[in-house]
């Protein structure tokens, strides 16, 4: 059910009770959980807080919790799965989900009790839901005994009888037939809805218990979203938008400069930042070769792209030792213009969007970041690929590790996730350019399609949802802007299909899906495709995570499983 | 040498700092006095030689020697004694008033004797701070919060809370739960608070 106030339906209620708070492993989550994680200290909600990375992990934990607590909230889970079904949870027990996936699933929709929704009134969304009568109908008893009675009726009463039954049924299959496409329409596609973590700004802004912190985490969730290519450019625009002004409200105190706050309280500012990536905690020169518009517009891999690089650092006026020097000790006067220099040769290269509208947040003098950063950072230290650690135990302490590292915009798990951001971006870089030289990508009609060999030797780096995901996203631009004229025009409306080896003993890859490029709706049509695939070849799939686009299964089953996709989509 | 049985029993307590008490040595510090006690006879010998004969100041630095070791050997057993001491009083805010029994074997008589004294006097202290008395063993620190966010560092199974509910105490798990009642699994370790 939809709650339509959050601060009475849902924060009241629980404020005497305790919490248990499942959290998905990505960013967007877990600033949602942080900014949940200080509403509660406020008021003295004991919680406990569980990470969940797939279905299985959510079954899991709420079998071993359930006695426990009697209040669960979900956040960035849970909305496209059937919870009552999944979970079989007992009467007392009641769900506040706080997602961003879609197609939320009917039955979540429509329940009255057990299950309430909390998202932002979108009357878009709301629109595209099923109505209630399209999907449930009371099943009227006569329809069913009306076979069983008729043989001690008269002849001709029978007779009508059964036209009348015929009616019903005809007019019933004619419903569920009816019922049944509306339901694969409105499933289709998966995209994703607003941020959890704006959501939960949101409440905390209703109660009047919003500060810099918060705001911090919550321009950290949007951020995530347009990065990880999940949102396009105009939902995110209206998020920055929307964070904008509580960011002024919040930080006027700056402008005033006899009251000007003291330099040791968190700033946040905005700004139009460029869209390189990490390129105040590297050189100029390495961001450049590793930001995603770079990376395709210049074809680093190839070495006439690298001369042109080198060309385009020149046309700047900016000398090759300041570029390859680490961005703190560039020269002052270059880092103060380096924003306009870029822009103007930008045009010239041919890269467009270089600029987007960001924030950055300042502690002191020494500790400023941008929202990318700490997004990149984060998502390094919950995709790290510890070597030590048993394969279980590692998405937990990757949690607590990412929690810690998003506590404070000083924290030194921050600075490690920046470098590990680094060797993730590296191997993203090395892997893209071997790909399109070598032509693995290949074009299997109604999508592209490509698949990581297991003696790679970054392989670990993309067993993992994200991070796998990001690479398909550089791949696709990259490979579309190799191509030429003619066939850049059909490329740029094909899917991507990525293929990566997810544990080597068992034999399990991950498969993963992305919208073509030329969709900034960011509709992902390939979770019911899977679905449908594995179903046709009964492939050995688990559609375990909760973005339906990604799939783990056997690899011997990976040929006709792609053969079967090829049919379902033309 | 002189001196070398009092800094055995130096060494023999710094090998022992970080642990819990050592046994007391008896032995050691009866030696010790022995020492001490030749020392200081000879010495007798020797001074009221010196001062009969004022002639003859040849055993001068004897005695000088020998006063220098007694004064070293007094230095070493005070410093064995009083460093005991310390160390029994800091368990007394680690365990509580009652001690357990190996530990307790550890120690000599008047060392037992007061512990008892410190155990009253600490009492009396914490009896007249405020209606009722403070209990200051009970904290680490002072607290800040009547509620901690914690960190579970093992699986422990579940916990009950003093109002009936329970809570499930995973590896890596975070909970936010009042502190006098994680107080003594952050002590025991189980629990890590995150500041």
């Amino acid at each position: 059910m939809l709650l339509t106030d959050p601060v009475k339906d849902f924060f009241h209620k629980i404020v005497h009770q305790r919490v248990l708070v499942m959290v998905a492993l990505d960013v967007d989550a877990l600033c949602a959980c942080k900014i949940l994680q200080s509403l509660f200290r406020c008021d003295n909600i004991q919680y406990t807080l569980v990470p969940v990375s797939k279905k299985s992990d959510l079954v899991r934990e709420y079998e071993e919790h359930k006695e426990q607590n009697k209040h669960i909230i979900l956040l960035n889970c849970g909305a496209n799965i059937d919870l009552l079904n999944t979970l079989d949870p007992s009467e007392d027990v009641t769900f506040y989900v706080i997602d961003s996936h879609r197609p939320i699933d009917l039955v979540n929709f429509y329940c009255e009790r057990q299950v309430y929704l909390i998202l932002k009134h979108n009357q878009q969304e709301i629109d595209a839901i099923p109505d209630y009568d399209v999907i449930y109908r009371e099943y009227d008893s006569d329809e069913e005994e009306s076979e069983g009675d008729d043989d001690t009726e008269q002849v001709s009463k029978r007779r009508r009888f059964d036209e009348a039954s015929l009616m019903r049924k005809k007019e019933r299959r004619e419903w569920e037939e009816r019922r049944k496409e509306i339901i694969f329409d409105y499933e289709e596609f998966s995209y994703y809805g607003t941020c959890a973590s704006l959501i939960v700004y949101d409440l905390a802004w209703r109660m009047s218990k919003d500060n810099n912190e918060l705001l911090w985490w919550a321009i950290a969730g949007v951020t995530d979203q347009f990065q990880n290519k999940r949102i396009g450019r105009d939902r995110y625009v209206t998020g920055v938008l929307e964070l904008q002004g509580h960011m002024s409200r919040l930080n006027h105190a700056n402008e005033d400069e006899d009251n000007s706050k003291s330099i040791d309280c968190m700033r946040i500012n905005f700004e139009h930042d460029l869209d390189l990536a990490l390129y105040r905690h590297w050189s100029l020169f390495e961001s450049l070769c590793h930001s995603i518009s770079t990376v395709s517009a210049f074809k680093v891999w190839t070495n006439i792209g690298m001369k042109k690089l080198h060309q385009f650092l020149a046309e700047m006026g900016i000398p090759l030792t300041q570029c390859k020097q680490n961005y703190e000790f560039m020269d002052t006067k270059m880092r103060d213009n380096l924003q306009t220099l870029v822009e103007e040769s930008a045009l010239k290269f041919g890269l467009k969007n270089l600029k987007f509208q960001s924030f950055s947040a300042q502690y002191g003098f020494n500790h400023k970041i941008c929202a990318s950063d700490a997004v990149y950072s984060v998502n390094a230290l919950l995709e790290n690929i510890k070597l030590t650690d048993t394969n279980g135990m590692t998405d937990k302490s990757n949690f607590v590790d990412a929690l810690e590292g998003l506590s404070r915009i000083s924290a030194p798990k921050m600075k490690e996730g920046l470098e590990l951001a680094k060797l993730q971006l590296q191997a993203i870089r090395n892997n893209v350019g071997t790909f399109i030289d070598v032509g693995q990508v290949l074009s299997y009609g109604p999508f592209l399609y490509t698949s990581i060999k297991e003696g790679s030797p970054d392989y670990k780096y993309f067993s993992h949802p994200t991070h796998l995901n990001l690479f398909s996203h550089y791949l696709l631009q990259s490979y579309v802007r190799s191509l030429g004229k003619s066939k850049r025009e059909k490329a740029i409306h094909l899917p991507l299909v990525i293929c990566a080896p997810c544990d080597i003993e068992e034999g399990i890859s991950i498969i993963a899906g992305i919208p073509p490029l030329a969709d900034d709706s960011r509709k992902n049509l390939f979770g019911n495709a899977f679905i449908h695939a594995a179903e046709r070849t009964k492939s050995r799939t688990s559609h375990d995570y909760f973005d339906s686009s990604i799939i783990t299964m056997k690899n011997e089953d990976r040929s006709k499983f792609i053969d079967a996709l090829i049919t379902i989509m033309t | 040498m002189f001196g070398e049985k009092a800094l055995e029993l130096i060494r023999e307590f710094n090998r022992n700092k970080d642990g819990n008490l050592g046994p007391y040595n008896e032995d050691g510090v009866r030696q010790v006095l022995e020492e001490m006690q030749v020392l200081y006879e000879a010495n007798q010998n020797d001074v009221a030689q010196l001062v009969q004969d004022t002639s003859d100041q040849t055993s001068l630095t004897a005695v000088q020697i020998r006063h220098d070791s007694l004064q070293r050997n007094k230095r070493c057993i005070l410093a064995y004694l009083y460093n005991r001491l310390a160390k029994i009083r800091s368990l007394r805010w680690e365990f509580g008033s009652v001690l357990p029994p190996d530990i307790k074997n550890n120690m000599s008589e008047k060392e037992v004797q007061w512990f008892t004294r410190y155990n009253r006097s600490l009492a009396n202290y914490m009896r007249s701070l405020g209606p009722g008395g403070l209990d200051l063993t009970q904290d680490l620190q002072p607290p800040q919060n009547v509620y901690i966010e914690v960190r579970c560092v093992e699986d422990r199974g579940e916990l009950e809370l003093n109002d009936g509910s329970k809570v499930l105490l995973k590896k890596n798990s975070l909970h936010y739960l009042p502190r006098s009642q994680c107080e003594h699994l952050i002590r025991q370790g189980v629990l890590k608070h995150i500041t």
